[in-house]
């Protein structure tokens, strides 16, 4: 099936994409792995408010009900529940949905993926009971389910103030925010800050709440075990602050909350081809694009959290300014395009100077200030300890394949979407280079796992 | 009286079309939400621990959310390796926690 435009995740980057590519009248599919459209951001099971009156709103209900409305009347083609599985040069992608596999062809390709969630590892990080920042805001949203009664946050990025203050105002106890250092604040990054006072006013909100409530902040400590086995039953943190004496204290939780920042899903970028630059700000790869946010191959674009995280204002406008620049190309669409074009292009401008400003004032952790353990679980999918792969780079392993070849590390299922950015931290110490001297891998087919049974049953 | 009735975690708030079903988790009938997830219901019945790692038999729960890391597959119905985070609650489901062995993979 030919489309006009093929766009990969319905988050808000790819959502507002189909959107608005839609309303201009070009031929658009979407396609997700979730079961229902909005991604990450907007999870619209309809929990409006949960809980009492200082509850948050979630949902995000009218955004998702209008998008589904436009999406149905202009015919877009949604498949959800579908992961794409390879993506050809001449831009046919081969999906695995519901049971069997189907192949769609893009004049041009929108990779809109999103970004995961960062967790550098530390001693008992796999107990059931630790889980992601976003994965706890995601049983909230989605479930109105609370994680946990007794929580310590561990991290102090955006992501981590945002899961403590959802918690918090849902009346789950925050026994304490463990945090790294302070970031030391800038009079020029403030002033970028104010580019978007609207979103840096929010940010505020989050930290006078956590002050408000006299939430613990633990500035300099680290998680160095957690206790449980089937389930966390507490965590034990302890201080590391120079010209401190070292301090080490127990908290009896029942959920540890972890980010260390998000990584974009670069998997559909690089196995299209497109070049994939080390982004230094944040320590991640990025699909390379330019200023009509086209990768490098022609005609597949990549927009929002799978470039940069920059978060849901950002992903809403590339979203929007990706399928303008299409319809543009085909010459279809309203009238005045070019004007409303170089005005969402100077909002986004606004944007990427605010996001500098977050970044350089988001404490940076890294794997070195984790006590890690010999036995403490490196990859997860193949129970790969820290020990095994310093066996492996003390007999001399130089790069990442003889690494998986040596140990499995990233051979698990979830095919190191969860490891990868840790077993690049040791080689490249390990080593002596910059994690940007490597080259990212290329993933190869499938790019999720799918059932033997289903791809069969396309020959 | 039910499981349903002793739960960890509570549920709040109610969905617009909140349907009331009835679900088997390893065997159990228990009364859940249409369209929550899978993830979800395990939280509010406190089974954290949902499989055990393939290797190292280690105990294992949800962890990403999203589909990422597969640390939170479950049988359904019967069908291994169901990712319990994406998957939707519907009426007589049979849910089935550590229900793997490295023999699958």
């Amino acid at each position: 099936m030919m489309y006009d435009v093929v766009i990969v995740g319905a988050g808000p980057a790819g959502l507002s994409a189909a959107r608005m590519a839609a309303e201009a009248g070009l031929k658009v599919a979407l396609i997700d792995d979730q079961p229902r459209i909005g991604g990450q951001y907007f999870r619209h099971a309809g929990v409006r408010r949960i809980g009492g009156i200082l509850a948050p709103r979630f949902g995000r209900a009218r955004y998702i009900h209008t998008s589904l409305s436009t999406l149905g009347r202009c015919g877009v083609e949604v498949l959800n529940e579908a992961t794409v599985v390879e993506i050809s040069a001449d831009r046919t992608l081969t999906v695995a949905f519901r049971g069997s596999i189907t192949q769609l062809q893009g004049e041009n390709v929108v990779i809109a993926t999103g970004a995961r969630e960062r967790v550098i590892p530390f001693p008992g990080w796999t107990t059931p009971g630790v889980i992601g920042a976003g994965a706890a805001q995601n049983l909230m949203k989605a479930s109105g389910v609370l994680p946990g009664s007794r929580v310590v946050v561990v991290g102090a990025n955006p992501l981590c103030l945002l899961a403590a203050t959802s918690l918090l105002r849902c009346g789950v106890k925050i026994v304490a925010v463990c945090a790294p250092s302070r970031p030391r604040v800038t009079f020029n990054a403030l002033l970028r800050l104010m580019r978007r006072p609207d979103i840096f006013l929010r940010g505020v909100g989050y930290l006078l709440m956590l002050k408000l409530y006299r939430i613990r902040m633990l500035s300099d400590y680290r998680v160095t075990d957690v206790i449980g086995d089937a389930k966390v039953t507490g965590v034990i943190t302890r201080r590391f602050a120079e010209g401190l004496p070292p301090s080490e204290e127990r908290l009896d939780v029942d959920l540890i909350v972890v980010n260390d920042g998000l990584l974009p899903n670069i998997e559909l970028a690089s196995r299209a081809g497109c070049e994939i630059e080390w982004e230094p700000s944040t320590s991640v790869w990025s699909p390379k694009r330019n200023a009509d946010f086209e990768t490098t191959i022609p005609h597949v674009y990549a927009v929002g959290d799978c470039v940069t995280a920059s978060g849901v204002e950002n992903s809403l406008l590339e979203g929007e300014i990706v399928a303008i620049s299409i319809a543009a190309s085909k010459d279809v669409g309203e009238r005045g395009r070019l004007r409303r074009l170089s005005r969402l292009k100077w909002r986004w401008r606004r944007l990427q100077k605010f996001r500098s400003a977050v970044v350089e004032l988001t404490v940076k952790e890294s794997l070195d200030q984790r006590p890690l353990t010999d036995d403490t679980i490196v990859c997860r999918c193949e129970d790969v300890s820290l020990a095994t792969i310093n066996d492996a780079l003390c007999q001399g392993v130089q790069d990442l394949n003889a690494l998986k070849a040596e140990t499995r590390v990233c051979m698990g299922r979830c095919q190191g979407r969860t490891c990868m950015h840790t077993v690049l931290a040791l080689l490249a110490t390990a080593v002596g280079k910059e994690p940007d001297q490597f080259k990212p891998p290329v993933p190869r087919l499938p790019l999720r796992p799918v059932k033997v049974g289903d791809w069969l049953k396309k020959f | 009286m039910s499981k349903a009735d002793k739960r960890t975690f509570k549920r709040l708030g109610a969905s617009d079309t909140a349907a009331a079903v009835k679900v088997f988790v390893n065997g159990h009938s228990m009364s859940a939400v249409a369209g929550d997830t899978v993830a979800g219901l395990l939280f509010t019945i406190g089974a954290l621990r949902i499989r055990r790692s393939f290797n190292l038999q280690l105990p294992r729960g949800y962890y990403c959310g999203m589909g990422v890391c597969w640390e939170c597959t479950v049988a359904i119905d019967g069908q291994r390796g169901v990712r319990a985070c994406l998957t939707e609650i519907c009426d007589g489901m049979r849910i089935v926690t550590d229900a793997e062995s490295h023999d699958d993979v």
